[in-house]
């Protein structure tokens, strides 16, 4: 899976999702395990309800902007803002993608079944499922980000995703985002 | 000098430190007013002094610079990120250009003038203005120069690996085309928006409405920096320029056009200890008849919750006692002064009612914590609201919530509906005419 020892990944969502601190515990892994990290974030200026753009590079030693259809892995933490980003995920690269909806403006939603197949008609592989409802599952809405980073870890070249998340989650909210990882990891190993 | 663009600023990586940034410092500082002490006498001097460095300047600042000659008629000079980008491109493209990294300005003419030497076209790929590419030209003589002034790079926007990919390829006439699906491009742009909106239960949202309701539609509202910007959405913010400006900016609406138009100054807390108070001071003396309105949250929201003077936490996290804000604005004399709380609307109204009927510069404090702040101080009662269905009939055509941009309110065809996420602040419930939205 991984491009000698390169990973390039894409982490988009809204605003207070947590896409952020998901590629601040990516990139902090990588860095721990004697990688190379470089990341940029775009995001809207208020808190919350905007997009979020994060790119994360592991292993580069180019800039941190991945360059159109080459990253490997795209996480979506909301299915239309993971259309939004498609393009910049690798015909061959994966898609993670939480089917459920955060409503938006303007146009129509449209429905999240064109929205994956739109994603699997152009990338190597698509995992579809809903993430939100695992993080209900797990204990807590929040632990969304941690439900998708433990089915993001199978592709990894990273062994201590865990023990960082573990390390950077709040201390009460420890057992609920340790459960949401395993609950992540399961979606693929099911 | 550091040249600050987009993706130097949004950017993370990991980074070393030399040994050099951990040196224990020793502040001392010499006593020389003909150096530090700029009268014009002594400013006169300097500026000869400054300019008999510069060429100095130049050649120690040429060795941070890096140029790498290769066997190539095409030279590409370049400089912080955008070098990156080159990287990748000339990777992807399998090129092997001469390659000119320039790190400082003012630029040495030397280092110029030997990638020049060495090749007979020259692409200069930067961020924001051409101001490397008008000094390539100035030197290049007869080599061909493609930039932005030429079009072969973009002149606004930001650079991408994909952007110097296209620009690079003009020059060679030979690209590396990443095709994205038609089918991708046209799902991508069926998508609806999602800007970004104040949090379920801003108190900025509730301070809006009421100075709308208030001030209405003919005012002229100046704005400033801070979540609170996003009052544009609900017609409450006309201009935003730099911190400060919304009070400074105000009374000279006022000097233009005050007595024809209202005129009504929108700053936050934090702002307002940075920039705000000068302005409010020159607003007051000179007599400028205008409202401001501080929206006093707490905190600095928009940039991740710094402290301010004013919270009584001092930048590096100690307890100090806080600038007293009423006192401060009282102390500068303005006519009028009213706190209230946002989250109470008809106290709200009633004080912007007194402040345009007021004179002078009146001022009004919305006080609210930022929402977010209660949220994790795991203060948040959850206390939550639902629409009851009484009205349905009206729902459709009413929506005035809506006029709130709450984002925790939506419409069904019949009725609106309040979503998991709201916070219950009650401010939609006040507003509804026919009782529909009740406190749970
Ligand atoms: S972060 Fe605070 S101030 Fe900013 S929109 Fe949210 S509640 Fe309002
Ligand atoms: S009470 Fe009404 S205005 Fe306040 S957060 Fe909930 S839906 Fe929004």
């Amino acid at each position: 899976m991984v491009r000698e020892g390169k990973f390039d990944c894409i982490i988009v969502g809204v605003g207070g999702q947590g896409s952020i601190f998901a590629s601040g515990v990516l990139g902090e892994t990588a860095l721990r395990e004697g990688y190379a990290v470089i990341s940029a974030e775009t995001h809207g200026m208020a808190q919350r309800g905007g997009t979020v753009e994060v790119h994360v590079r592991i292993g580069s030693s180019y800039g941190p902007l991945i360059p159109l259809r080459s990253a490997d892995a795209l996480v979506g933490m909301e299915p239309a803002e993971c259309l939004r980003f498609a393009r910049y995920l690798s015909p061959k690269g994966t898609a993670i993608i939480n089917t459920h909806v955060v409503p938006a403006t303007g146009r129509d939603y449209p429905s999240v079944g064109d929205l994956v197949q739109a994603l699997e008609a152009t990338s190597g592989r698509v995992i579809a499922y809903d993430a939100t409802r695992l993080a209900l599952e797990a204990g807590h809405s929040q632990t969304l980000n941690v439900i998708m980073l433990g089915t993001l870890a199978h592709l990894l070249p990273l062994s201590t995703l865990e023990d960082v998340i573990a390390e950077y989650v709040p201390k009460k909210a420890l057992e609920a985002n340790l459960r949401a990882f395993k609950l992540g990891q399961k979606v693929v190993k099911a | 000098m550091l040249r600050p663009t987009t993706r130097v600023s949004h950017a993370r990586a990991s980074v070393t430190l030399s040994g050099h940034y951990m040196d224990q410092r020793f502040p001392h500082f010499e006593k020389r007013p003909e150096r530090w002490v700029m009268v014009p006498t002594n400013a006169r001097q300097r500026h000869v002094e400054l300019n008999k460095i510069q060429p100095l300047l130049c050649s120690e600042l040429a060795s941070l610079s890096r140029l790498d000659l290769k066997k190539s008629q095409l030279g590409v000079v370049t400089s912080g990120i955008a070098a990156k980008y080159v990287e990748e491109a000339v990777m992807k493209l399998q090129l092997e250009p001469s390659l000119l990294r320039i790190a400082a300005y003012p630029i040495d003419a030397g280092v110029i003038a030997a990638l020049v030497n060495n090749s007979s076209q020259i692409l200069v790929v930067e961020e924001l203005e051409p101001v490397i590419e008008e000094k390539v030209k100035a030197l290049a003589g007869t080599v061909e120069v493609f930039g932005k002034f030429t079009g072969h790079v973009p002149r606004e926007g930001e650079l991408t690996v994909d952007v110097v990919l296209q620009s690079l390829g003009e020059v060679i006439g030979r690209f590396v085309t990443t095709d994205v699906p038609a089918e991708l491009i046209a799902a991508e742009h069926a998508l609806p928006s999602r800007l970004p909106v104040l949090c379920a239960g801003c108190p900025h949202r509730a301070t809006f409405y009421a100075l709308k309701k208030v001030f209405r539609k003919s005012a002229i509202y100046v704005g400033d920096i801070g979540c609170y910007t996003l009052g544009v959405s609900q017609g409450t913010i006309d201009t935003t320029l730099c911190m400060g400006a919304s009070i400074s900016m105000g009374s000279g609406f006022d000097a233009a056009c005050g007595g024809v138009k209202n005129i009504v100054s929108v700053i936050g807390d934090s702002t307002f200890v940075h920039t705000g108070v000068p302005g409010l001071i020159n607003a007051a003396y000179n007599g400028a008849k205008m409202t401001l309105v501080i929206m006093d949250n707490n905190t600095t929201a928009m940039t991740g919750h710094q402290p301010h003077p004013c919270t009584g936490v001092t930048a590096t996290g100690v307890c100090n006692a806080p600038t007293p804000m009423e006192d401060l604005i009282k102390a500068i004399g303005v006519k009028g002064l009213y706190v209230v709380d946002p989250y109470n609307l008809a106290e709200t109204e009633e004080a912007f009612i007194k402040a345009k009927n007021g004179d002078g510069v009146q001022v009004v404090i919305a006080r609210r914590p930022c929402i977010i702040s209660v949220k994790k101080a795991g203060a948040l009662a959850k206390t939550k609201k639902r629409v009851t269905s009484t009205c349905q009939n009206y729902f459709a055509s009413c929506k005035l919530c809506g006029t709130l941009f709450c984002p925790s309110i939506s419409y069904s065809d019949t009725c609106a509906l309040i979503s998991e996420d709201c916070v219950g602040c009650g401010v939609c419930e006040q507003i509804c005419e026919f009782d529909a939205i009740k406190t749970a």
